[in-house]
């Protein structure tokens, strides 16, 4: 009996060193042979129709074969991209100049009539990708083979910034006609004028993505890109451990960067924050005085380390970076001079509360999304935070279709205090938070879950936006920011930073804020000399 | 006449129940099936009704909408109709094998269900052999060496087995076997073939660790049960060799009891491996599941659910058959 376990345990080791010998075989992106082909690696893409999802794109896979008109250089600067050219005849009236020679990776030409189909495409009702073009635009169409026309109802500054948005990559319009029901999906994908073309496509575990030889801008250096999908960050973070990954963008980044055991690249972010947000609508965050104390009792430093680090304590409703597009910093640090922070002070916060309808202290209702971890632990700390000025504040845990379902609701007293994220969904300061303020995002299937907003923030957002004048939109916003931070409707508590794990043979010396709003990003990525 | 009526039919079916003992069952178990299967589905379109959230929320994510979209959407997928109306729909459709669409990928269920399904059978199948095996293997051992240190190691270790969670041994053999030693990868399934066995290999063992100490535990019983039978002390007594005794007299009656829970075990191993699938990053059915329910995606809830109930309902069909085969008594309808 002995003799024959041995017979078994030894076949056993026989087994696992012929499967383990099988490693030899994969491939090993490291040293020299980076440049041919790279690993990168995101949540699942389940199709690439960007109608149908806002993955594609949200993963950067997209952005790799399908390109816009115009990139956002490292300045905040319109460059062109597809568009060799633009100009603005009227202030309703955008063209746009097609760059000569452009083809797609199957050869075709690309014309004004691929530009207009795309976006119209992307327009319509029905759309996942529908809310980057505003209520304002009444036509985009061809006035020849390669001039774009677009016409707005009424002028709209934010406009000037949608053709960089990587949303709005630009796919063939024959391709689509062959393949209608199939568009975006495994065995069909898209075809683009981008530096790689799709060479398979399994939303259950991988892409595959073959450089284009015929690309306009010269055939990439990187003749390959492995694309895996991933169910976590950890998954993927083991993965880079194990030298199995080149590129990725984590959300947990504390956790991401220790299990991958590496340090990540983190740069200033665009505008993304985190903000405690009240409805004003409801007791006690109806009182100014409250809102206020609140403010002021709310310690940034100490949120970010709860949040797990990767941000910056934030002081203004609108950032100053994103203010940057229509200034330098010095001229937005001028702007925002006489805005209040409500930075830290317990006694001024108490000063508040002792001032509000509630000097003996309250007891509140906190609601926390399970989004993740980190809105877990920013929410605990905020309830600490809040004790010391007699806010008693209890947390109620909503799932986030939940939570999504409230904030979108028609009963807009149904809407707990919470921690909650805006992200910016354009590079334009007006536009970037437009979608959560103001009288008409108070409603039903609206995000402004404060529900707070006055007269003054109203006419501010229509005058933003009339005007082309960066000094006088520069004026409009800090003044916005103002009535924010004397109204208090949130609390802005940080902005987070843009993070990337890199592998060590590689390198991307341009990695900003702004990588997503630069066309084929991984253009950028060399080997590191 | 009384006597008559109830006479000729029990006696009919008693012929038929004779000459095709498992052909009826089979029919009577697949019917059943239909009637299972369509009190599920209203039953899980009914609570996904009433929990909170909306599918149009979860497709169009944190971001801005216009009114416009989320009308259309509505409208497409029939969230605007009565419940009855739109649980009709569905089931017009699944009547016809039509599963609709996906809410959140605007993929046909039904791909995306067979892109999906390889994945799950082949490393449920997989971790069902090493639980058998293995299992089978070690429950028989311990049960030879009742006592002995090879028992008590077997049974200490089925302990071990059934109290680590299938997720904490997932990631053990992560850690150890992908990261610190690099023997398997991290992730993924793998491009077919020997590539898709060494993928499938950790994940495997870790999601076959619990069934595989439950059937150790069975087995060693089953087959202790069987050791002290008389018929094994009268093989025995005639001198019959232990390998005959082994195959012949005893791990055929000690195996009824494991085939049968043999069928739990695949069933559980197949649509179970939710977190072994996160774990590994194995885009398979239980993430799909998990995934739809999250988005409230409907069709694809649906589908996976009906998916899954087939799948349970046959595998224990299978193993009730081979245990009518295995147990001629029950074949013959006498107990």
């Amino acid at each position: 009996m002995r003799k024959r376990t041995s017979l078994v345990a030894g076949a056993l080791v026989v087994l696992s060193l012929v499967i383990s010998g099988c490693t030899g075989g994969s491939t090993d992106g490291s040293g020299d042979d980076a440049i041919d082909a790279v690993k990168i690696g995101s949540s699942a893409v389940t199709t690439l129709d960007y109608t149908k999802s806002n993955v594609g794109y949200g993963s950067g896979l997209g952005s790799l074969m399908l390109e816009p008109l115009l990139i956002i250089d490292a300045d905040g600067e319109l460059q062109p991209w597809l568009a060799e050219s633009w100009k603005q005849p009227k202030p309703t009236v955008y063209e746009y100049h097609l760059r000569d020679g452009v083809t797609f990776s199957d050869g075709t030409k690309l014309t004004a009539q691929d530009v207009v189909f795309s976006y119209d495409y992307y327009r319509g009702d029905g759309s996942a990708n529908s809310y980057n073009f505003p209520s304002s635009l009444r036509s985009i169409e061809a006035v020849d083979d390669r001039t774009v026309r677009v016409t707005l109802n009424e002028p709209n500054a934010a406009w000037a910034v949608v053709p960089a948005r990587s949303q709005l990559g630009i796919f063939s319009k024959a391709f689509y006609d062959a393949n209608r029901s199939s568009f975006g999906q495994p065995g069909t994908g898209v075809i683009g004028t981008g530096p790689w073309a799709l060479a398979e496509f399994d939303p259950t575990s991988q892409a595959t993505l073959t450089a284009n030889s015929a690309y306009w801008g010269g055939a990439p250096d990187i003749q390959k890109v492995d694309w895996t999908f991933f169910s976590t960050d950890t998954s993927a973070a083991i993965a880079f451990r194990s030298g199995e990954l080149d590129v990725y963008f984590p959300d947990e980044n504390r956790a991401f960067s220790s299990t991958a055991g590496t340090e990540l690249i983190a740069v200033p972010g665009a505008g993304d924050t985190g903000n405690f947000v009240m409805n004003v609508l409801v007791k006690p965050w109806n009182d100014v005085h409250v809102r206020r104390a609140v403010a002021m009792a709310l310690d940034r430093a100490a949120l970010v380390e709860a949040w797990g680090g990767f941000a910056e304590p934030a002081d203004y409703f609108i950032p100053p970076t994103l203010l940057q597009q229509l200034g330098t910093a010095d001229e937005v640090k001028t702007a925002l001079a006489d805005v209040p922070t409500n930075a830290f002070d317990l006694n001024a916060a108490k000063a508040e509360m002792a001032a509000s309808a509630y000097p003996e202290g309250v007891k509140v209702t906190i609601a926390v999304a399970d989004f993740g971890d980190s809105y877990s632990n920013v929410s605990q700390a905020i309830v600490a935070q809040l004790a010391a000025i007699g806010i008693t504040a209890e947390l109620k845990a909503e799932s986030s279709e939940e939570n999504t379902a409230l904030a979108l609701g028609a009963d807009r007293t149904a809407i707990l205090a919470q921690y909650a994220t805006y992200g910016a969904v354009s590079a334009d300061p007006g536009d970037a938070f437009n979608y959560a303020i103001g009288s008409a995002n108070a409603t039903k299937g609206n995000w402004n879950g404060t529900n707070w907003s006055n007269d003054k923030v109203d006419r501010l957002i229509g005058e933003g936006f009339a005007t082309n004048d960066p000094a006088k939109r520069l004026s409009i916003y800090a003044q916005m920011n103002n009535e924010f931070a004397v109204n208090v409707p949130s609390v802005p508590l940080f902005q987070f930073k843009e993070t990337l794990a890199l592998s060590d043979s590689l390198q991307w010396t341009g990695f900003d804020a702004l990588w997503t709003s630069r066309g084929p990003w991984l253009l950028g990525i060399t080997p590191k000399s | 006449m009384s006597a008559v009526t109830v006479t000729e039919p029990v006696g009919e079916r008693r012929q038929l129940s004779d000459r095709w003992p498992i052909l009826l069952f089979i029919v009577r178990r697949l019917a059943a099936m239909v009637v299972m299967l369509a009190l599920v589905s209203f039953l899980v379109f009914s609570l996904v009704h009433l929990a909170p959230g909306n599918p149009v929320d979860a497709l169009l994510g944190q971001k801005p909408r216009t009114p416009e979209t989320v009308a259309a959407l509505t409208a497409q997928f029939h969230l605007d109709r009565p419940f009855l109306e739109q649980y009709a729909i569905w089931a017009s459709g699944a009547l016809r094998f039509d599963f609709g669409t996906a809410i959140q990928s605007g993929l046909p269920v039904m791909t995306q269900i067979a892109s999906r399904l390889p994945v799950s059978i082949a490393l449920g199948i997989f971790a069902f052999l090493l639980t058998m095996i293995v299992g089978v293997g070690l429950g028989i051992l311990a049960a030879m060496r009742r006592g002995r240190t090879a028992d008590r190691v077997t049974t200490a270790s089925v302990v071990v087995g059934l109290s680590t969670p299938t997720f904490v041994a997932a990631i053990l053999l992560l850690y150890v076997f992908a990261v610190l030693l690099s023997w398997f990868p991290a992730y993924g399934k793998g491009s077919g073939g020997l590539d898709t066995l060494w993928h499938l290999t950790l994940p495997a063992i870790a999601l076959a660790l619990g069934s595989c100490a439950y059937v150790v535990k069975h087995t060693r019983a089953a087959m202790i049960d069987v050791l002290d039978q008389d018929y094994i002390t009268f093989a025995r007594a005639r001198g019959l060799s232990r390998t005959r005794i082994l195959l012949t007299y005893s791990l055929r009656n000690a195996l009824i009891p494991v085939i049968t829970i043999g069928g739990v075990v695949l069933g559980g191993l197949i649509v179970g491996a939710v977190l072994v699938e996160v774990t590994f990053s194995i885009q398979g059915i239980g993430q799909l599941l998990v995934q739809s329910a999250g988005a409230k995606d409907l069709p694809v809830i649906q589908g996976v659910t009906m998916l899954i109930g087939v799948l349970i309902i046959s595998i224990n069909l299978c193993a009730d058959v081979i245990y009518m085969l295995v147990d001629p008594r029950l074949r013959l309808g006498r107990r």
